[in-house]
């Protein structure tokens, strides 16, 4: 057997230092990535002061909150918008902001409704995971089994791949594609809103669906179980918690409505936070999103943060 | 869990080091048996039950055969293992086709019944190891082996994971002798079985999936494509299901090799056939003889003539076809591939050759009689499978039909033209492929192509190296599943 497993152990350290060398020699994280904004998310949301507003949600968050807004509705709090991908799941979502909250700060949740119904429904290609621990490595400590499944099935194969390509165009002197508006870095403002697609050209959604599918109440209960235990945490740091619902576009509304008035009678039953407003009160025309039904366009982010300046400001009365 | 998948190679590192750490037979088989259930349960944990019914009920059947010779109790055991599987395979994999079919008939006669339609998940594989398990007891029914009295075996021979999902369909009298004696490692084996799983994976994932690019989108909204489109669509579909299937096959056996177990051949480079009677012995090898064996011979097909062999070929072909899914398409896909079959076989002019023979002569350029064949048996194979991955009569209607009128459309041609062209996801794939078949052709007296034992070792990792880069760079893209997971 030792001759085969010398053969096959040099040609496998072959291969690994040819592709693995090259990688090791150029590979650069690309600075313009939408997933590096994590890096300023994370950076203002440690050196902004409290009492800060910190919003949570997935890209949808990113898109549909208008912070300067909110900054001058409430003057007294400093918005942080943290929104970045609905992929990462809620647990992680609240779990990256729940050590960074101090007292006074109001944390307002506005989930996408895939996240309530199976925390990890969202779970994409791997190499989005394998991508997000170049910009944040800490993020490893906040993955879960499906992500660590979907890393090793094609992740970390897909991922190598993509930066053997990088390595290979900065060999040559290149510049390696960095994404393109709004899905860069340089889209986000100071406060962590997209604002990029606000001067674009909408896209028609509707060939993309919303969120309608069948669900089960006991996978919502477990989500509400980890908003309550995030928020229990939160009260004793002495900040307050905020759950809102995530837009949702008016022509998928009546298909869809069974399934999330369902998801919102288990969230005001279980939940031990306020729930600022109801279910069709974050539903917008078709023609107020930008790209896909969890993204709104300037029209849609302005209805839309106007609705939680006046549920926030009842909530927090 | 995938083949394709990084996981796969590190289960698979994990289970070949534990497995030749161990001398033992019995602890070998415990590992394969553990590791089979590992891998079948990483689709959904709650498949392994039926796994284990299947094994629990055919092997309490295979001792209760073997402990009778009245012919009234063995009819007995044999019956409950048929019914038991084709119940559980019934179930799962055409509740659903039966009750719309039952609606559908009764509608027909004026009569409106709700029946019922359940949320069914086919259980990947079933269709497989069920057939696996069935042919042990009919084998031990028959007197062709005796039962096994080693629960483990038995257990090892139904699940062994390099071919539980998608075959190849062993056979008790061929693998089950090899989980019951002594495994020693040879190197010669285990390298061979590393280059079935190259050449598999390349089959896989630089021809099938590249491939699946031009098929799927055509397919998907065959609204929007011409005649000439369909037709390329189509034999490439041709390709792409072989290199999937087959890329399937090489992968098991190349990891059947690895652990010292041989698994049978499922292709013998099928699209070289000239007639579609020999397709059918080169194209899913342990399948077609599968229903040879236990549904044509019992007909009666190989001891009569006539009418009655034709009336043989017909059912076995049609039940293939309907093996393949729950769907009036597969069945007719089936129907009209005996049509096929049936003149050669009441012929029989000619021996039949066989499946270890190379396919279209031995010569590197064939005869222009050898070549008309090859093309006229593939252009037939083709067609058919418009039936195969069309998911109504209706869709595969308007494909024929766009086929059949745009013969003599030269603006049909020229569309066509300009979709080749027009981009690198089109004309790429069928370079890939090009370059594929000139390979499998000089190649196709051996048992897979990258059987180079007149290459230099330089020379040879040197091409590994080659795919491996190809699968690599291939792979990076959004996989597709092997189709055959879906029967």
């Amino acid at each position: 057997m030792r001759p085969f497993l010398r053969d096959v152990f040099l040609f496998t350290a072959i291969q690994v230092a040819v592709y693995g060398g090259l990688i090791a020699a150029f590979y650069r994280p690309l600075p313009n990535h939408y997933l590096a904004a994590t890096i300023d998310k994370h950076k203002r949301l440690e050196s902004t002061k409290p009492p800060r507003m910190i919003f949570v949600g997935g890209s949808g968050v990113a898109f549909g909150i208008h912070s300067p807004a909110i900054a001058d509705a409430f003057p007294a709090y400093r918005p942080v918008n943290m929104g970045l991908h609905g992929s990462l799941h809620l647990e992680y979502m609240l779990a990256e902001v729940e050590p960074k909250v101090r007292t006074g700060d109001v944390v307002v949740t506005v989930l996408e409704y895939p996240l309530l119904v199976d925390q990890h429904s969202q779970v994409v290609d791997g190499d989005f995971y394998a991508e997000l621990l170049v910009y944040r490595p800490d993020a490893i400590g906040h993955y879960r089994w499906p992500h660590f499944k979907a890393l090793l099935e094609r992740g970390l194969w897909r991922f190598s791949h993509r930066a053997f390509t990088i390595s290979l165009r900065i060999m040559r002197g290149k510049n390696p594609d960095q994404g393109h508006a709004p899905y860069t870095r340089d889209s986000f403002n100071a406060f962590g809103d997209v604002v990029a697609h606000l001067e674009m050209e909408p896209l028609d959604i509707r060939a993309r669906p919303a969120f309608g599918g069948a669900t089960s109440r006991a996978e919502v209960e477990e989500a509400v179980e980890t908003i309550n235990e995030f928020a229990r945490v939160c009260r004793r740091r002495g900040a307050t918690v905020l759950l809102g619902w995530g837009p949702y576009p008016e022509e998928q509304f009546r298909q869809a409505q069974t399934a999330l008035r369902m998801i919102e009678s288990v969230a005001r039953e279980k939940l031990t936070i306020p729930v600022l407003y109801r279910v069709e009160d974050s539903v917008y025309p078709t023609d107020c999103f930008f790209d896909t039904a969890y993204h709104l366009n300037r029209r849609g982010g302005a209805l839309h943060t106007a609705r939680l300046i006046e549920a926030i400001r009842a909530a927090l009365r | 869990m995938n083949f394709i998948s990084t996981t796969f190679l590190v289960f698979l590192t994990l289970v070949f080091a534990v497995y030749w750490a161990i001398r033992r037979r019995r602890g070998q088989n415990l590992v394969l048996l553990v590791a089979s259930y590992v891998f079948y349960s990483w689709w959904d944990w709650r498949f392994c039950g039926l796994l284990l019914i299947s094994s629990l009920v055919d092997y309490g059947v295979g001792l209760g055969l073997g402990r009778t010779r009245a012919t009234r109790a063995r009819r007995l055991w044999l019956i409950l293992s048929l019914v038991v599987n084709l119940v559980m395979l019934g179930f799962f994999k055409y509740f659903n086709f039966f009750a719309e079919n039952f609606q559908q008939l009764l509608a027909s006669f004026g009569l409106t019944v709700n029946t019922v339609t359940l949320r069914i998940v086919l259980p990947v594989g079933i269709s497989f190891y069920t057939f696996q398990t069935l042919s042990y007891t009919i084998d031990v029914y028959r007197g062709r082996i005796k039962p096994t009295k080693s629960l483990l075996d038995y257990g090892t021979f139904v699940s062994f994971f390099p071919q539980l999902v998608a075959g190849p369909i062993e056979r008790a009298p061929r693998l089950l002798p090899q989980f019951q004696s002594p495994r020693r490692f040879d190197a010669v084996e285990a390298r061979e079985g590393c280059r079935f799983i190259l050449w598999g994976c390349f089959k896989k994932v630089v021809i099938a999936d590249s491939l699946a690019t031009i098929v799927d989108p055509i397919y998907g909204s065959p609204e929007g494509a011409v005649g000439p489109q369909f037709l390329l669509a189509t034999m490439c579909f041709a390709f792409q299901i072989y290199c999937d299937f087959s890329g399937y096959s090489d992968i098991a056996i190349g990891t059947g090799r690895l652990f010292g177990i041989r698994l049978v051949r499922n292709f013998a480079y099928p699209l070289f056939s000239q007639s579609p009677a020999e397709f059918w012995r080169r194209w899913h090898i342990s399948l077609t003889t599968w229903f040879r064996d236990y549904v044509y011979i019992p007909l009666g097909g190989s001891r009569k003539s006539g009418a009655r062999r034709a009336a043989a070929i017909i059912a076995t072909f049609t039940l293939c076809g309907f093996w393949h899914g729950a769907s009036w398409t597969f069945v007719v896909w089936g129907f009209v591939n005996a049509l096929a079959v049936v003149p050669a076989t009441l012929r029989l002019r000619r021996p039949r050759a066989r499946v270890t023979e190379r396919p279209a002569g031995s010569r590197l350029f064939p005869g222009p009689g050898v070549l008309l064949r090859v093309v006229a048996t593939f252009s037939w194979v083709s067609l058919t499978l418009v039936l195969f991955r069309s998911p109504t009569f209706a869709q595969a209607g308007h494909i024929f039909a766009a086929m059949a009128g745009a013969m003599f459309d030269p603006e049909t041609w020229a569309v066509t033209a300009r979709y080749v062209l027009g981009g690198h996801e089109v004309y790429q794939p069928l370079y890939y492929l090009g370059v594929f078949i000139f390979v499998e052709w000089v190649q196709r007296g051996r048992m897979h192509a990258l059987q180079l034992p007149r290459w230099p070792r330089p020379a040879r990792w040197l091409l590994y190296s080659l795919l491996i880069w190809m699968i690599f760079k291939e792979g990076a893209t959004p996989g597709n599943d092997f189709i055959y997971f879906q029967f």
